[in-house]
């Protein structure tokens, strides 16, 4: 399916909103799913759920919880995310803006890092697929 | 009332805001079927308390003029931990929005500061809707407040 | 009190949908004084009731191997009370289902008439988290889903009836 960004935005946004029983303009591209959003590990299984159903695509967990790489000794040494660490998320998440988290990537900060926008332009990834 | 989920009451605004105490005791003997191997109270349950908070939260606000104050929606239900037998849940019902006789909950249960169970309820205060004649109205809104008295009768409500 | 909170299967199409009867009844303990004068059967068990025949289509499904419990109750909708008497006819049709859990909608009828609906997301517990091993100790669920009658009326999805499983 095509979509425009904008499409894309507002069937995100009814899927956080539905999911995690917050308002509309709660939901803007900045706001985190983690921090802001008050999303909880059981809640990302809802907006997979909701996503895939309203974009028609499917989502692998490891897309979105790339816990293979965070837990591995190669990429992760004193609970800090190495160069090689950095490398393998940037390849596994291309559509996310790991900028701000790059400066200190500290493991347990990587929870709070999914804001709306990297949500959306994850499904134009997917939906190119 | 056998299938009462508040032990005790801890604070009330009537009206507004209702906290109570429930703790899961081993020998509830559903348990055996949740789960054989690992008895825990099931999600139901736990939404059930929340349920209770914001029923009585709201009759004791209107000094228990409905009949009923019966569950219309549930939304945003999350289970996020278990509460395994021994454990103690505290429960809060707060009134978000009121609108005739519509009430919004906010109603959210913690064990340990953690958050186990939240829930966005809208309520309705409303009528038996049984026929005039039989006058079940007013023989339920009798029972009502003795109930109340029963369940939580050393806790004043305030004046 | 057992927690089963639906009296028979009526119909199990696997990885598709399941439907069941709970008759609700003036002597069950959780109707005793639950609203004096009113009784009716607390909402939560019915959602209870459908959250157990989606949560055995989920688990047939994956042929009993994930524990499957309910996370989240997207949305119910409660328009009529069960009351004494009533059977509730139980209709629960699955929507998705992946690695981690399965989302599903139910309905409850009585009288011809939709007095509930919901939304159910389920889990799958991950192993190591929550609890080691499975849920039940061998033979609780199979013992279970007999008295419900499960296995009179379960079919694959070709309509042949399935086999009771050694997992259960």
């Amino acid at each position: 399916m095509t979509a425009t960004s904008e499409e894309i935005f507002e069937k995100v946004q009814a899927a956080l909103v539905d999911a995690l029983g917050v308002d509309d303009d709660e939901v803007i591209p900045s706001a985190t799913l983690v921090g802001d959003l008050g999303a909880e590990s059981i809640d990302f299984l809802d907006i997979v759920f909701k996503l895939e159903k309203a974009f028609g695509i499917s989502i692998p967990r490891e897309d979105l919880s790339p816990e293979d790489i965070l837990t591995n000794s190669q990429y992760v040494q004193g609970g800090v995310v190495t160069a090689e660490g950095m490398a393998k998320l940037k390849s596994r998440m291309p559509w996310a803006d790991l900028s701000t988290f790059e400066k200190n990537p500290r493991v347990q900060d990587f929870g709070n890092l999914l804001t709306v926008k990297d949500m959306c332009n994850y499904v134009q990834s997917k939906i190119g697929e | 009332m056998r299938y009462s989920q508040l032990d005790r009451l801890i604070s009330l605004e009537p009206g507004k805001r209702l906290v109570a105490e429930r703790t899961l005791r081993a020998d509830e003997d559903y348990l055996q079927d949740h789960f054989p191997n690992f008895p825990v109270m099931p999600g139901v349950m736990m939404l059930e308390a929340l349920l209770q908070a914001a029923m009585w939260m709201i009759h004791t606000g209107n000094d228990f003029q409905s009949p009923l104050v019966m569950l219309r929606e549930a939304k945003s239900v999350k289970f996020g931990d278990f509460l395994a037998p021994g454990e103690t849940l505290q429960i809060t019902a707060e009134t978000i929005k009121e609108e005739e006789n519509i009430v919004t909950v906010k109603a959210f249960a913690e064990k340990n500061g953690k958050t186990t169970v939240s829930a966005r309820l809208v309520m309705e205060k409303c009528s038996t809707g049984q026929p005039a004649r039989l006058g079940t109205d007013a023989i339920v809104q009798g029972h009502i407040r003795k109930k109340f008295a029963e369940l939580f009768g050393t806790f004043e409500l305030p004046a | 009190m057992r927690w089963m909170w639906v009296d028979r299967f009526t119909e199990f199409v696997s990885g598709s949908h399941a439907a069941g009867v709970k008759n609700v009844a003036l002597d069950e303990d959780v109707l005793d004084g639950y609203c004096p004068g009113f009784p009716y059967l607390p909402p939560t068990l019915m959602i209870e009731g459908m959250a157990q025949l989606g949560g055995i289509l989920v688990a047939q499904m994956f042929d009993w191997d994930k524990r499957v419990v309910l996370a989240k109750v997207g949305k119910a909708e409660f328009l009529a009370p069960a009351t004494p008497g009533d059977q509730l006819l139980y209709h629960v049709k699955l929507d998705s289902a992946q690695e981690n859990g399965a989302t599903a909608t139910g309905t409850c009828h009585c009288d011809g008439k939709l007095i509930a609906s919901i939304e159910l997301m389920f889990a799958f517990l991950e192993d190591g988290k929550f609890a080691d091993g499975p849920l039940f100790k061998p033979g609780d669920l199979g013992g279970m889903l007999r008295l419900m009658n499960m296995f009179h009326v379960a079919v694959d999805a070709d309509g042949k009836l399935i086999e009771i499983s050694d997992k259960l």
